[in-house]
């Protein structure tokens, strides 16, 4: 072995990921040649020194400081959400309008919720119907208390198109014609803007990331003043966390299903 | 002003997705595991305290602005340190454009390297204090990229692999760049006439 070929395997000698062959060849090597057996002792030296360096401690004021920032942070972010419905406005509604089309179109809603699940799990959500989510809603909505609760007695229609998961969230919107004529094209804009791409979805029902659940139900009653809004949270599911696929929690789901009472 | 920052008690991937919706608490009990490292990480990458500060509470913020971004395809540490790195290298590259000096400039000047005892074998010398605060200066005469080699492989004993996926290069890369960090550093050390001269030890 030459010393040029010694000063490449260096650093992985002293890490000890040589392999067998190399490593002997190495060592040999430097039992031999008194300037390459010093570089070793001086690189060794040098990185048993810098793991001593040490930590040194957080100045005092950091948390403090972090945490006014964050506060003024979370404001920007609330307003930046804002002013992107109000910029987008129409080429949200053109989207929507496209999504309307095409869902019709189609029929059925291909567009929601991951191919993998959509086949099996719609069937079977389609066979325990309507009396299960009725039953789910009554359960549960006490959990995410909306202000009014006349629509527990109301009839849950029906579910269009089943891609649900028992992990995901399931949000009833329920809303008068004359509610629905008014807010429908801003309640998809906020949809859009949490989903950050174009909405894939039948015209009565969306799909959002589950983690955006109570951000959608903060804005229907903060900014159209619908109240009439009942969640069946998955997460009330304890075998929940489990079932998940590693690192695919952005995978599950909130359904939204706008009911319009004539 | 103090801050008591209360410290909520769930796992790692509930507080994640809290801070996703925007919870600050729950972000602060998260990124509590991780500011001290943040912090050090840039103090070692930039030699100075106020600049370590202002760059560690820069990456908290981007952290928590992009947390949305965070897919758990590697750990959160793997991200949080990925984001420390970016910001830091980037950091360090304004400054070269606005040509604003390290530390040092001028060995003969501003600061004085200490000279090692040279009665003193290798090993004996690199162990004093004197020495560990001679890498930390000439760590700062390394390229970014190389540095920061020499901040995680050397100071906070990652693997390579680990620093493949900090970095975001291949593994390949990973260990020709430590290798070449660390050749530079002895460099920068022996230049700095750092080192004791006995030739050889045993």
């Amino acid at each position: 072995m030459k010393c040029s070929d010694a000063e490449k395997l260096l650093s992985a000698y002293i890490d000890g990921t040589l392999n067998d062959d190399d490593k002997a060849k190495f060592e040999e090597h430097i039992d031999n040649c008194s300037a390459c057996r010093r570089e070793y002792h001086i690189m060794n030296a040098m990185i048993v020194s810098c793991r001593k360096l040490g930590d040194i401690d957080l100045p005092e004021n950091f948390r403090h400081d972090l945490h006014e920032r964050l506060i003024k942070e979370k404001r920007l972010k609330k307003r930046s959400i804002y002013r992107f419905i109000g910029k987008y406005k129409a080429l949200v509604a053109a989207c929507l309008m496209l999504a309307v089309v095409l869902g019709t179109a189609a029929g059925i809603g291909l567009f929601g919720g991951s191919p993998k699940r959509s086949a099996s799990t719609a069937q079977s959500q389609k066979a325990s119907g309507s009396a299960k989510d009725e039953k789910m809603i009554s359960n549960d909505a006490k959990l995410f208390s909306a202000p009014s609760s006349p629509a527990l007695d109301r009839k849950s229609p029906e579910n269009g198109t089943g891609t649900a998961n028992s992990s995901d969230n399931f949000v009833n919107v329920n809303i008068s014609k004359a509610e629905y004529d008014k807010y429908s094209k801003d309640i998809i804009s906020f949809i859009e803007s949490i989903e950050g791409q174009k909405i894939s979805s039948t015209p009565l029902q969306y799909t959002i990331p589950k983690k955006f659940t109570s951000e959608f139900i903060s804005k229907m009653k903060d900014s159209f003043k619908i109240y009439d809004v009942m969640v069946t949270p998955a997460d009330s599911a304890p075998e929940n966390d489990d079932a998940r696929p590693k690192g695919e929690s952005a995978e599950y789901k909130a359904i939204i299903q706008i009911n319009i009472n004539e | 002003m103090h801050c008591e920052v209360r410290i909520l008690n769930y796992p790692e991937k509930e507080l994640v997705r809290k801070s996703r919706n925007g919870d600050i608490e729950a972000f602060e009990s998260l990124i509590q595991s991780y500011e001290k490292r943040i912090f050090n990480i840039a103090y070692r990458m930039t030699g100075d305290r106020e600049d370590a500060y202002d760059i560690s509470q820069e990456v908290c913020i981007k952290i928590y602005k992009f947390i949305k971004k965070f897919r758990g395809d590697s750990s959160f540490g793997t991200w949080v340190y990925r984001i420390t790195s970016n910001v830091c290298i980037d950091e360090l590259r304004k400054r070269k454009a606005n040509v604003i000096p390290f530390t040092i400039t001028n060995p003969e000047g501003e600061y004085e390297i200490p000279v090692a005892d040279r009665d003193k074998l290798p090993d004996e010398a690199y162990e004093s204090k004197e020495l560990s605060e001679a890498i930390r200066l000439c760590l700062l005469q390394l390229e970014p990229k190389y540095r920061v080699m020499i901040v995680l492989k050397d100071i906070y004993g990652y693997k390579y692999e680990e620093i493949s996926k900090i970095l975001n290069i291949n593994m390949g890369t990973v260990k020709s760049r430590i290798n070449r960090a660390r050749k530079l550093l002895k460099d920068e050390l022996e230049a700095g006439n750092l080192l004791g001269t006995n030739p050889s030890k045993k």
